[in-house]
């Protein structure tokens, strides 16, 4: 006890230093309201996958309104397992008092600054809008379908085994918390395939999982042979006075992904549960990153409404807030990159196009949270064309300025430009006339109307761009950017040659 | 392993630059014996050489073909000045296809023509040993209208050999048959 207390003092000291340096990156810790114990430092950095986001977990009180990132709740669909034994073998009951509680409760959260919270119905659609719900929930139906085809064969064995790949198949696609059913069925069919196979305590197990998934199953009666419905009765039993009704959906490595798949970093889970005085809420909050219910309680039906706000607002009082950057602390950034470039004029004097290929060196600069200037500057080389229109190869020089916006999702970093373009072209000379091309554009036999005489010449327009940086690691990054110019510059010499496009490929250093 | 890349960057620039197979200087002696050729023969019917620079682009064809009265240039290519009188021809509305080409020439032919200028159809074709070129008086006026002759031509130096000296051509009176001073 004693290591335990002297630990205490030390944090309680950590979090006093913490509190005197708000912006000091010493780890805090966050109390709960739950008796679980005191969670790992916490990195809200990876926890939510912004860069922008400091390292440190904070609590609400410890960050500015003005740089708080909201916290990002999912609410579970609520499990009724308001049930009496007796009703097991009776009519369907009704779940309408859960969906009321579920939007009390999405309500509430919404109400609560800095939440953004998604309610059931999103929940379901997120999971249900899944390309693999249709190929793997085919293949679990089809399992299903073959477990149920062999009980009936009196094959109970090898039945609990195809219906436990169906059960297994379908939580993987969390069919059991957008659509339970299906998933409960195979669920009860396993556990009645191992009571029926003589595997009385596994079955007993699955039975009452099968219960956790849609405790609210009613049964007709006499469908069953008594030994089954035995079974059932005491699985419900056991379940209602030993189940966890915030554990429905798994444990806490289930939680977690359950919540990285949604893209929230809280669960919020629920369940309606018959208390001795009467229907009682259950209500949770887990955290995906700390893997445990930081809050939980379980109230009168009636004291729900009153009970649900100060809940909330206490778990979000003592609940790690991410703390976003101030934007001048993230902008001010200097990226400089070197690339191969490729520049093909999409408009050119020649039948066959002439390729372009050089380097580009260039440097970009936010000055604002997603807005930077940028300046480029490339040497291309042109080489002649197989009809060698092009009568030589020359090379150019290419100078862009401009302002460009961004956006950063993890380790990329995204863009889009508009800028000044300025190319000053070498001995740039065309023809289509063989004549000019063997004998010179001096020979008397050279059609000098037919000749395309860009030497020197400097072409101006604009030029819009867009890109992607990939951060590699330290300060380095890979970037790739497509570009497409239109020169307007001089005004009768941007007919032939123009439209010059771009794609560079290179390597980048943030300074 | 040596490097890839600038054998790469070389032959990625030789294929953007291919100029094709005819492009060169070619270089041939007509034989005045031979019963089909009423047109190419130098002084009391000795033999003509003929040499061809071509420059070829694409489908178009363009270049000279210049007459030696003395075959000596073959081996060596400066022995002897091209004809005094009848020293080349340009080449208009050169075209090539696959392995063939046609062009038009206006102007002198040594041996059997007449004073005044000629204009011929020419061919090329690609054979084992290099070119055969067939020219065909095209000339409704000149009493060798319809008359063609044939020689081969072999490769002289490469398209991208041929200098500015093998493309002059000065401009000068375009005569008949030189050799016959008709």
């Amino acid at each position: 006890m004693r290591p335990l207390l002297a630990m205490g003092a030390a944090l309680a000291l950590l979090a006093a230093v913490a509190e005197a340096q708000p912006t000091a990156a010493a780890p805090a810790v966050a109390p709960t309201v739950s008796p679980n114990p005191q969670p790992p430092p916490l990195d809200t950095r990876s926890a939510l996958g912004n860069p922008a986001v400091v390292a440190a977990p904070l609590l609400a009180g410890d960050v500015p309104d003005e740089v708080k990132r909201a916290r990002s709740v999912a609410i579970l669909p609520f499990k009724n397992q308001a049930v009496r034994l007796a009703d097991l073998f009776a009519a369907e009951a009704q779940a309408g008092a859960i969906e009321g509680l579920e939007t009390r409760v999405a309500q509430a959260l919404v109400a609560e600054a800095f939440v953004s919270g998604r309610d059931v119905g999103e929940v379901r659609l997120t999971l249900a809008d899944d390309h693999a719900v249709a190929s793997q929930g085919q293949l679990a139906q089809q399992l299903y379908r073959l477990g149920l085809d062999l009980y009936w064969s009196l094959a109970p064995g090898r039945a609990a085994v195809k219906l436990q790949q169906a059960v297994a198949a379908w939580r993987e696609l969390y069919q059991d918390v957008f659509d339970p059913k299906p998933c409960a069925d195979a669920q009860f069919m396993y556990g009645v395939a191992l009571v029926d196979s003589g595997r009385t305590a596994e079955g007993h197990i699955a039975l009452k999982d099968a219960f956790a998934l849609q405790t609210d199953r009613r049964f007709r009666p006499n469908f069953f042979p008594p030994p089954i419905e035995r079974a059932l009765t005491a699985a419900l039993a056991d379940f209602l006075s030993t189940g966890d009704p915030l554990r429905a959906y798994g444990d806490s490595a289930r939680m977690a992904q359950l919540a990285r798949r949604l893209g929230v970093a809280w669960l919020v889970v629920g369940a309606l549960r018959q208390g001795e005085h009467g229907p009682e809420v259950w209500l949770g909050v887990f955290s995906a990153q700390r893997r445990l219910y930081e809050a939980e309680i379980h109230v009168p039906v009636d004291e729900f409404e009153v009970r649900l706000q100060p809940f909330l607002s206490r778990w979000l009082a003592c609940a790690p807030i991410a703390e976003a950057l101030p934007a001048a602390r993230i902008a001010d950034t200097l990226r400089t990159d070197l690339s191969a470039a490729y520049a093909p004029f999409l408009r050119q004097p020649t039948r066959t196009a002439f390729q372009s290929v050089g380097f580009s060196v260039g440097i970009a600069h936010e000055f604002r949270q997603n807005l930077e200037w940028f300046s480029r500057l490339a040497l291309h080389t042109s080489i002649t064309d197989p009809y060698r229109d092009l009568l030589r190869s020359f090379n150019s020089v290419r100078a862009v300025v401009g302002l460009g916006a961004t956006i950063s999702r993890g380790p990329l970093r995204f863009y889009v430009q508009a800028g000044l373009d300025a190319q000053l072209l070498g001995s740039f000379e065309a023809s289509v006339d063989a004549d000019c091309k063997l004998f010179g554009t001096d020979h008397r036999l050279c059609d000098k109307g037919k000749v395309t005489n860009l030497d020197q010449s400097i072409l101006a327009g604009v030029q819009g761009a867009a890109g992607v940086q990939l951060h590699l690691g330290r300060d380095f990054l890979l970037g790739l950017r497509g570009s497409i110019a239109n020169y307007f510059l001089p005004l009768d010499g941007t007919d032939k040659l123009n439209l010059p496009a771009g794609i560079e490929l290179g390597l980048g250093y943030r300074l | 392993m040596r490097r890839p890349w600038p054998w790469i960057a070389m032959a990625l620039l030789a294929a953007c630059t291919s100029s094709g197979s005819m492009g060169g200087v070619w270089r041939g002696t007509s034989d005045p014996q031979s019963p089909g050729n009423p047109l190419l023969f130098g002084d009391e019917g000795a033999p003509l050489s003929v040499e061809l620079a071509i420059g070829e682009f694409g489908p178009d064809l363009a270049g000279l073909v210049r007459f030696y009265r003395d075959p000596t240039f073959v081996s060596s290519r400066d022995a002897d000045p091209p004809d005094a009188e009848c020293a080349c021809s340009l080449l208009h509305s050169g075209r090539v296809a696959t392995s063939h080409a046609a062009f038009t020439l206006q102007g002198c032919l040594p041996g059997g023509s007449p004073g005044a200028p000629l204009r011929l159809r020419a061919t090329l074709d690609e054979i084992d040993t290099g070119l055969r070129l067939a020219l065909t008086v095209d000339d409704a006026g000149s009493p060798l209208n319809g008359k063609s002759t044939s020689l081969v031509l072999n490769r002289h130096a490469l398209a991208n050999e041929i200098t500015s000296e093998d493309l002059a051509c000065p401009v000068g009176p375009a005569g008949g048959n030189t050799a016959s001073g008709l």
